[in-house]
């Protein structure tokens, strides 16, 4: 290994463990180690520009704006309303409705987003049933991962594949993704009511409080509302068609954001556009250029060189090896540093003579974004969701999440497991 | 000390009553322009980063249900006073 990969792999290592031990804030930190690629010549600033995927960051910046602007009409309290109504205000059923609804949510939206639309309105919903809301915010935790899970925009980890591999298409996602996503969620739900089950109880009187409630007041501006969901169709109809019409989703989901932003007029720009997630986006700035040290010195490929050595270069063992350790890694550490790290590197299996690297691809957005499902702060949403729950006295502890969470994690990569190998490896 | 407050009962009736360790408010609009109020009331609560503060639930017929947490009671009091549902504010 040269010099240059030394310190590449030195500034990495360090900046990784900052990163997971959540010392200092991960933009900050990631920011400093994409600096410092640049500063001590490893990459230049030209070359580090390149390897910043404008994909996923125009798209994750996209879809904040247009999700600011919709927020703005009261859809998504409509929507929780609706739905505890439609489960005629039974705290189990409303569980399960929510669930479905943050998983369906979280497909098109990011999942943090998701969650923070979703958690004033399960604490709203349950403190009218006065039943306890951690069963109802960890089952949205766990279906927002599951549901992110499905789609090419549905969780960063898709976000990054899909603009890294050009095959791996929005189509692509849905066709490899969306049916086993539906499965896990169906399994994890369905378990999640068993458990929950005995706590979910409420009175007659308090079920028709809710019943009463008049959803459709909820909704602020009529107009805001029409243009906001004409334009959200035209941009998940922009996803379906990206590929055909050969434009990125990046450039789908800003066209979908500025257009609503010439319909709404000026006094929205400036609230959109504070309200995009900075932190995250130059936190995704940041590792790209970080990553972009290992790639252009050579730590990649003599990682992947290692790991095709270990599995003999047999697609199944490879498949399911990235399966298992991305599940079981992103339940500890941040799955996007992880993603971004081993995309390069099964480019580089490919050349290595991995011939069908298809398996691989699904194996990692499957293990990358369920993973995240496996401990409290394995995923974006899970410690935004407890921190919001911890800060109006409702603690969801370590431990207590963990007893749930991992478990059922590791169910889904069981199923996920079958799923790749009948599917992709016999 | 607590607060006791003089209602504007050409706007809106309300009740008052305990509801666990919180208070439950029933206001009832007594025209549809009194909306813009009460609504400006919600807003206030929704901007700050606490969720659980108050709850708000609409009923049909300009009817309101609002759960106001023990420790936002005065600053509830405060903003309907503030868009003239109340009309006296005193301690006693």
């Amino acid at each position: 290994m040269s010099t240059q990969a030394l310190i590449a792999l030195g500034v990495f290592l360090v900046i990784y463990a900052f990163i997971v031990t959540e010392k200092i804030h991960r933009t900050i930190i990631a920011m400093i180690g994409g600096i410092l690629m640049v500063v001590l010549g490893i990459v230049g600033q030209e070359e580090a520009l390149h390897h910043i995927d404008f994909n996923t960051i125009g798209l994750l910046t996209g879809m904040m704006i247009i999700v600011t602007i919709t927020a703005e009409t009261g859809l998504f309290k409509y929507l929780a309303i609706w739905s505890a109504k439609k489960a005629g205000a039974d705290p189990l059923k409303t569980l399960i409705m929510f669930g479905i609804i943050t998983a369906v949510v979280s497909a098109f939206l990011d999942n943090v987003t998701t969650v923070l639309l979703m958690v004033p309105v399960t604490f709203s919903i349950t403190r009218q049933l006065q039943v306890n809301p951690i069963p109802f915010l960890i089952t949205q935790i766990l279906a927002s991962n599951i549901g992110g899970t499905a789609t090419l925009i549905g969780d960063p980890p898709n976000i990054m594949l899909g603009s890294a591999v050009k095959e791996l298409t929005f189509m692509e996602f849905i066709y490899n993704l969306s049916a086993i996503s539906f499965l896990i969620l169906f399994v994890n739900i369905a378990i999640l009511a068993f458990i929950y089950r005995k706590q979910l109880k409420t009175s007659t009187e308090l079920k028709a409080n809710v019943m009463d409630l008049d959803e459709k007041e909820e909704i602020t501006d009529k107009v805001l509302l029409t243009k906001s969901l004409t334009v959200i169709g035209l941009t998940i109809l922009g996803f379906f068609l990206h590929q055909l019409l050969h434009i990125e989703s990046a450039t789908v989901a800003l066209a979908g954001a500025f257009l609503l932003l010439l319909l709404t007029g000026e006094k929205y720009l400036d609230k959109a556009l504070e309200k995009v997630e900075w932190t995250t986006i130059f936190f995704f700035i940041g590792l790209f250029v970080l990553v972009s040290g290992l790639v252009e010195t050579g730590v990649i490929s003599l990682l992947a060189d290692k790991a095709v050595h270990l599995t003999g270069g047999n697609v199944t063992s490879t498949s399911l090896l990235i399966l298992w350790v991305s599940a079981i890694a992103s339940a500890f550490i941040d799955n996007i540093p992880f993603v971004a790290t081993m995309i390069p590197m099964i480019k580089d299996m490919g050349d290595l003579g991995i011939q069908n690297l298809e398996p691989l691809w699904w194996s990692l957005a499957l293990g990358a974004c369920l993973g995240g499902n496996g401990t409290l702060i394995g995923a974006s949403a899970n410690v935004i969701v407890a921190g919001l729950a911890a800060k109006e006295g409702h603690h969801i502890s370590f431990g207590k999440f963990l007893l749930i969470a991992f478990p059922l994690m590791i169910l889904s990569i069981m199923i996920c497991t079958v799923y790749i190998y009948l599917r992709y490896l016999i | 000390m607590k607060v006791k407050y003089k209602l504007n009962e050409k706007l809106i009736e309300l009740t008052e009553k305990k509801n666990g360790d919180d208070y439950e408010f029933s206001i009832t609009l007594l025209s549809k322009e009194q909306k813009k109020g009460l609504e400006k009331v919600r807003e206030y609560f929704d901007n700050n980063k606490v969720l659980t503060d108050i709850h708000f639930y609409i009923h049909a017929n300009n009817r309101y249900q609002i759960i106001v947490r023990n420790d936002y009671y005065n600053e509830f009091l405060i903003q309907l006073f503030k868009e003239q549902f109340l009309l006296e504010l005193k301690w006693v």
